[in-house]
């Protein structure tokens, strides 16, 4: 029989929709193969699925409707229908049958048909030697080809199905995997108690479910892969337990040991939104944005491609410990299927020590690092080298330090009334750092003070950009202060993101751009 | 015919009927085309009648006896297009050497180094060049 060659619209994929039929082939195929997969492989399943379906359709729609499939070398006779491959399918009758002429090929015979639209042909039947007689592989066409609608759609295809599979009641979900609800082995409460001590006993440490299987007794005889998968269910529905383990691993840790860091996003991090207008943002400014990593920049950034990325700590995150995850340096840090927070381990690149740290997820740092930070004794501004490490769940830091020199640098100092003064003054200097961002914090409750004091006294983020940059401006003859100093200096006394501080900058009376996001305060405001 | 305006994603080819119904030189024009090897095979007149068979479609055309043995081997010999030749020649002649497969003005751009447009504007006007008019899709 010839191959039926397949041609899908060009928008099939992209408008794919999943039907009834779809959801019910996936769910047998759960059933019988009984190994848990997630969207992007049922995704590539349904797609397989699908073209087959397709396949099979056309192939009935041939066979309906009684048109056999013109080969040349065949012999046909008056009044046989006849499907034509090469003319996109186009059916036509047999009128009548002649014997051909050509000494060149030799015998055969000549068709002349009628087609569905009236018109008449003439073609060549009894052929011995002709290309359709032995029609070549099914040119392949991008939009029945597996892999490639894999490459092209496949994200948009899981995401289509995840929703749908959410809406079913049959399946469930662990850690990104689906199953169906019928499988799973009864846990009882006895169990997950017993997975409770378990993790107590860890300290905190996460536990993978083989670990915890060791430890409880589950019921025998059942698929260990069922089991393992069960086990994930029932600890995921129980708010005791939370998984934290980055993509492709389940691990298990329980929520009342996890640091407070990790529970709530800490004090120096928290920002409260404020609404401003992007379109004000000048391409300069925006490219300043993406460069100041900051997680809370709304921008559409792509993740980095390299090996590594450098760092530059700002005052929020060193005070709390914690790196930032922006949009750019995203894929450098463990991700997951569904946990919020994922544990993992950064190493550090000079001494090899192993630094449990966990990824936050949906507000974008990383925790663990403040005794890190002062034992390398960096300070905000300072630069940190992320690099990706060849073993899974690790991620290399490299701290830029090196012996200590004296220098002038940015200083803040804070007075006894909570009022915040900067200031050029020497100080021991041990790491590399952002010649723009950095600033020594000697007296960190009294910013602690400071930061509580302003928070206290409702002032605006105007009020607050123009009192650092008078303070800023005293530090330079000309008075002109660079926007990544004021991003560096504002947040040492309330958080604030890239973006609204510098549509405040553009739209401040009071304060006049002198070009290369370089600002002053006007005359008259200075004056003040 | 169609009387939608040809663009440049119609495809053309030599009305062969064309040919018989307007030109009475159309076999000294095809004589004009025969390789030496075949140059002698066709003195006399009354030239019998041929079926091409078509490699892609299987497709068969009636055709006399010179007309078939250009287009299956005079056609196909190096020089039969050069860069010098005419544009109505040379599309003329790419369609003998494809078997009068349809072509659009895009498809003849690409095969003879010339401009689409041009192609278009000297297929598509009033006059018809050489039987060379839009195929029957």
């Amino acid at each position: 029989m010839t191959n039926v060659p397949l041609k899908l619209p060009a928008d099939y994929w992209l408008n794919f929709s999943i039907s009834k039929r779809d959801i019910e082939f996936l769910q047998n195929y759960l059933f019988e193969s009984e190994i848990p997969l997630d969207e992007s492989e049922l995704a590539s399943l349904l797609v397989v699925e699908r073209i087959r379906q397709e396949r099979e359709s056309l192939l009935k729609q041939q066979k309906s409707e009684g048109a056999a499939i013109y080969i040349p070398k065949e012999s046909y006779s008056i009044g046989q229908k006849l499907s034509f491959p090469a003319l996109n399918w186009r059916k036509g009758e047999v009128k009548s049958v002649r014997a051909g002429a050509n000494h060149q090929i030799g015998a055969f015979d000549v068709l002349e048909m009628v087609f569905d639209d009236g018109s008449t042909r003439l073609f060549a039947a009894g052929l011995v030697e002709h290309a359709l007689n032995n029609p070549p592989e099914e040119t392949p066409d991008p939009h029945v080809d597996p892999v490639q609608i894999g490459l092209e759609y496949g994200e948009n295809l899981s995401k289509n199905l995840e929703m749908v599979l959410q809406a079913d009641d049959t399946l469930v979900k662990v850690a990104g995997l689906w199953f169906p609800r019928a499988l799973l082995v009864d846990i009882g409460q006895g169990h997950l108690n017993l997975a409770e001590a378990v993790l107590e006993m860890a300290a905190g440490a996460p536990l993978s479910v083989a670990a915890l299987m060791e430890q409880v007794d589950l019921p025998g005889g059942v698929n260990a892969k069922l089991t393992e998968f069960s086990i994930n269910y029932a600890l995921q529905e129980d708010g005791r337990f939370d998984e934290v383990g980055p993509r492709g691993q389940v691990l298990w840790c329980l929520k009342r040991l996890e640091p407070e860091e990790v529970q709530n996003v800490p004090a120096p991090l928290k920002y409260t939104p404020i609404e401003y207008d992007r379109a004000t943002l000048t391409p300069q400014m925006l490219a300043l944005e993406a460069q100041l990593d900051d997680e809370l920049s709304d921008n559409e950034q792509k993740p980095l491609k390299s090996d590594e990325v450098t760092l530059t700590l700002s005052y929020p995150h060193w005070r709390a410990g914690t790196l930032p995850v922006s949009a750019r340096v995203r894929n450098f840090f463990p991700t997951a299927y569904e946990s919020a927070r994922v544990r993992f381990i950064l190493v550090d690149a000079r001494t090899g020590e192993k630094i449990p740290a966990w990824v936050v997820r949906e507000q974008g740092y990383v925790y663990g690092l403040k005794a890190w930070f002062e034992k390398n004794k960096l300070i905000p501004g300072a630069q940190v080298i992320v690099r990706r490490s060849k073993t899974p769940g690790e991620v290399i830091l490299d701290p830029r330090t090196h012996r200590s020199t004296r220098d002038y640098v940015r200083t803040v100092l804070t007075g006894s009334d909570g009022g915040v003064v900067f200031a050029l003054l020497k100080q021991e200097l041990a790491c590399d750092f952002h010649a723009r961002m950095v600033t020594v914090v000697p007296d960190v409750a009294g910013i602690d003070q400071a930061v509580a004091q302003l928070a206290r006294g409702r002032r605006t983020l105007e009020q607050t950009i123009h009192n650092v940059l008078q303070e800023l401006s005293k530090l330079t003859p000309q008075g002109h202060v660079h926007a990544e100093e004021l991003y560096s200096a504002v947040n040492i006394l309330r958080r604030v993101p890239p973006a609204p501080l510098l549509v405040a900058l553009a739209n401040s009376p009071d304060i006049t751009h002198v070009g290369d996001l370089y600002f002053r305060l006007s005359a008259s405001a200075s004056e003040e | 015919m169609s009387i939608v305006k040809p663009s440049l994603q119609t495809r053309f080819h030599i009305d062969f009927d064309w040919w018989r119904q307007n030109e009475n030189d159309w076999h000294v024009h095809l004589r004009s085309l025969l390789c030496p090897e075949h140059e002698g095979a066709f003195s006399g007149q009354g030239v019998e009648l041929m079926d091409f068979v078509d490699p892609e479609t299987a497709e068969v055309h009636p055709m006399d006896g010179l007309q078939h043995t250009i287009l299956v081997h005079c056609a196909r010999q190096p020089g039969f297009v050069t860069a010098q030749t005419q544009l109505v020649e040379a599309v003329f002649r790419t369609f003998l050497a494809n078997g009068n497969s349809p072509l659009s003005p895009v498809e003849l751009a690409e095969r003879l180094n010339r401009p689409a447009n041009t192609i278009l504007t000297t297929l598509a006007g009033p006059r018809v060049y050489r039987g060379l008019r839009p195929a029957r899709e």
